[in-house]
């Protein structure tokens, strides 16, 4: 894109819920505003998202515009999308500049932005001026902090830059301003770079310490911590693992007991089919009762029990939850 | 909308943490040439680049993958510039204490050290409890000094008992501090807390001078390690490490044993050999015993770490970025019957994570233990 361009400013504001922004949206928001005044120029912040909820909190950081692209596609980050769709509203309406977070999606979108448009990109800047030529000169650190280097771009447009987070203060919050204008942008599922296969919220870890019955496996059990959860079911407790059995991808590894993982202090610990490795044992050290079941009489896990069953786990187990009977 | 993660904020050029730098470490030397990041371990498993640590560090910043470093001294062996890089990655661990940002676990493992004197938060009054039937003579200017791991990991413990037996069967004057002992500190220097490290080696200092101790005897190379450094540090005793000893004794003529047609191989722990040069000790125990030792591709020097140093046994590992199970795969290819050293983590480490096929592990004091006459 030649110089023919409005002169106009940009500003991407990432969303990161239905009205909230990453902090660093705010803050270029708040220079662009500085720096617009200063070129005598209007500022235009754009934002994407799946719903136009996001306009109006906008509104309150002192833009001219906010152009909100809206697609059903654009619900969440999508670098090859969200380009398409900002890069086809730059083309139109050629800002001479456009800023962006240098957050790991400000950077995504920022580099495919800079090669749609054909044009310079200066990467995560410490501090923003414009020179003579009312050219932005986006500063990086180099060599050790023995050099800055200030690069700018005066041939080509827009000129962009993206902005390290925490340089610039966040703007005060306002009264509304500016008009807000959405798009639908022309989107199909073939511009999306990737597809959501499942969403899979990070499930609420246990805390074990807190558990009064511990019923722990290891490599003994084969994997079967089938029955082992209905054990602790049974007696209103929680299923331990040792890292053998972690590492196996039996249990997950918040319920590692031992010198890595959950020191316990249970008031009853079953210990099954562990053979008792010292970086095990410190984990039930500390609990009231120990009662352990291995097939090796010789196993060190018996240092450690106050009642030690010799045998074979499966019918031990199964003699355990008919006596405990259905809870 | 996704959840974006946010970069860490903009580098602040700070004088005072550059002047904190070149007090503390010689890290300022790195000119980034990047032989240390190809000489890593961690380089292939992990995205820890050594290089890029030196170069945040000389920026005031601490790269949290400091954490995983082991502390294998592979760095240090190929720095042209002689950075004492494994001194830096405690530094900034050090660093990091201040503001909290440590893994977790680790602030347990300094309590349990501080309050019970041992890194397994077991009580003091059951660390002399490796000794069981073994008889110390309990005189003499040598002190045995066995160590966390020693008194308290049972597997170690039969390491600690093989080298008691071994210095009986020489006729050793020897004693111990037995539940008297604590830690030698190199779990807290490792993890960067240099204060508590000082605290426990004088305490130490002040045993051993208690006892008219000449000449420490340390059981692991952790321990040897630290107890050099801070012995020297405070004006206490000479520090030497079993394999040494007994290397001694066989020498004299004080132990011997006979020759055998098993074949075994010896893996260097980071700890004796990089860090203090002690290789030929341990083979030549197992060649004066009678035991024919075959070399792994990478020895000596080139020896490849377990994964147990640098604090790493107080920090889960993911089983991918694990070095242990390679090791013993290098051991196995040998060809060798048996895998020996001379470190309990190694040991600790190699059994935890090598098949149930693969070559068994010991240590070299057992192997001699269980042939050696007097």
């Amino acid at each position: 894109m030649a110089s023919r361009d409005d002169g106009g400013l940009w500003v991407y504001a990432e969303r990161r819920g239905a009205s909230s922004f990453t902090p660093v949206s705010l803050e270029i928001l708040g220079k662009a505003r500085e720096l617009s005044d200063r070129l005598s120029v209007e500022l235009t912040v754009v934002t994407v998202g799946a719903d136009g909820g996001a306009a109006s909190e906008l509104r309150r950081y002192g833009p001219d515009h906010v152009l909100e692209l809206v697609h059903p596609l654009l619900d969440r980050h999508d670098g090859k999308a969200y380009a398409k769709a900002i890069g086809a509203e730059i083309q139109k309406a050629r800002p001479s500049t456009l800023l962006l977070g240098a957050t790991r999606n400000g950077q995504d979108l920022a580099g495919r932005l800079a090669v749609r448009l054909r044009t310079g990109l200066t990467a995560h800047i410490t501090s923003l001026e414009l020179d003579g030529n009312s050219h932005l000169v986006g500063w990086v650190p180099g060599f050790g902090g023995g050099i800055e280097a200030g690069i700018t771009c005066p041939a080509k447009r827009p000129q962009m830059v993206t902005v390290r987070p925490g340089v610039f203060p966040s703007p005060p919050r306002g009264s509304p301003v500016g008009k807000v204008k959405a798009v639908t942008p022309d989107l199909s599922e073939e511009d999306l770079g990737s597809r959501r296969v499942s969403f899979e919220p990070k499930g609420a870890s246990v805390d074990l310490t807190r558990a009064d019955v511990l019923v722990v496996g290891g490599r003994g059990t084969g994997g079967d911590f089938g029955r082992l959860e209905e054990l602790a079911r049974r007696l209103g407790g929680e299923v331990g693992a040792t890292r053998v059995a972690t590492d196996a991808g039996w249990v997950d590894r918040d319920r590692m007991i031992g010198q890595t993982g959950v020191i316990a202090r249970p008031k009853l610990a079953l210990v099954l089919g562990v053979s008792g490795a010292v970086q095990f044992t410190v984990g039930i050290e500390r609990a009231g009762t120990v009662v352990a079941v291995n097939r090796d009489p010789h196993a060190p896990i018996f240092d450690h029990a106050d009642l030690g069953i010799v045998g074979d786990l499966g019918p031990i187990v199964d003699s355990l939850l008919r006596t405990l009977g259905a809870a | 909308m996704a959840q974006v993660s946010e970069p860490a904020a903009a580098v602040r050029f700070d004088d005072g943490a550059w002047e904190v730098l070149t007090a503390t470490t010689n890290a300022n030397l790195c000119f980034q040439c990047g032989t240390c990041t190809s000489a890593c371990p961690l380089a292939e498993r992990t995205s820890m680049r050594v290089r890029q640590l030196v170069r945040e560090a000389q920026f005031g910043e601490t790269d949290p993958l400091v954490w995983k470093c082991m502390t294998c001294g592979e760095c240090n062996a190929s720095c042209p510039r002689g950075v004492d890089i494994v001194g830096l990655v405690r530094s900034l661990r050090g660093r990091a204490w201040r503001t909290r940002e440590v893994p977790p676990g680790l602030p347990t493992l300094l309590w349990g050290i501080y309050s019970d004197g041992n890194t397994f938060r077991l009580p003091p009054s059951q660390r002399a409890s490796w000794m069981q039937d073994v008889k110390v003579p309990g005189k003499g200017s040598t002190l045995l000094y066995v160590g966390c791991a020693g008194s308290y990991d049972p597997r170690a413990q039969r390491t600690a008992r093989s080298v008691a037996k071994l210095l009986n069967l020489a006729g050793v004057d020897y004693q111990v501090l037995g539940n008297e002992e604590v830690c030698c500190g190199e779990a807290a220097r490792s993890i960067g807390h240099e204060a508590l490290f000082r605290d426990l080696q004088q305490r130490n200092t002040e045993s051993f001078k208690q006892r008219g101790v000449e000449r420490v005897i340390a059981l692991s190379p952790h321990s040897f390690d630290a107890l050099k450094a801070g012995q020297a540090a405070n004006g206490g005793p000479e520090v030497v490490h079993y394999t040494q000893a007994l290397e001694e004794l066989l020498d004299a003529g004080k132990l011997r044993g006979e020759p055998e047609k098993r074949t075994i191989t010896y893996h260097d722990p980071c700890y004796l050999g990089r860090q203090n040069g002690v290789y030929e000790a341990p083979r030549r125990l197992l060649e004066l015993s009678g035991l024919t030792v075959v070399e792994m591709r990478n020895n000596r020097g080139r020896s490849l770490c377990c994964g147990g140093g640098g604090g790493r046994m107080w920090m889960e590992t993911d089983p991918l970025e694990r070095p242990g199970a390679r090791r013993v795969q290098e051991a196995g290819e040998t060809g060798a019957e048996l895998l020996a050293t001379a470190c309990p983590y190694c040991i600790s480490v190699f059994e935890s994570e090598r098949g149930s096929e693969t070559i068994p592990v010991t240590d070299v004091a057992e192997v001699i233990a269980g042939r050696a006459r007097a």
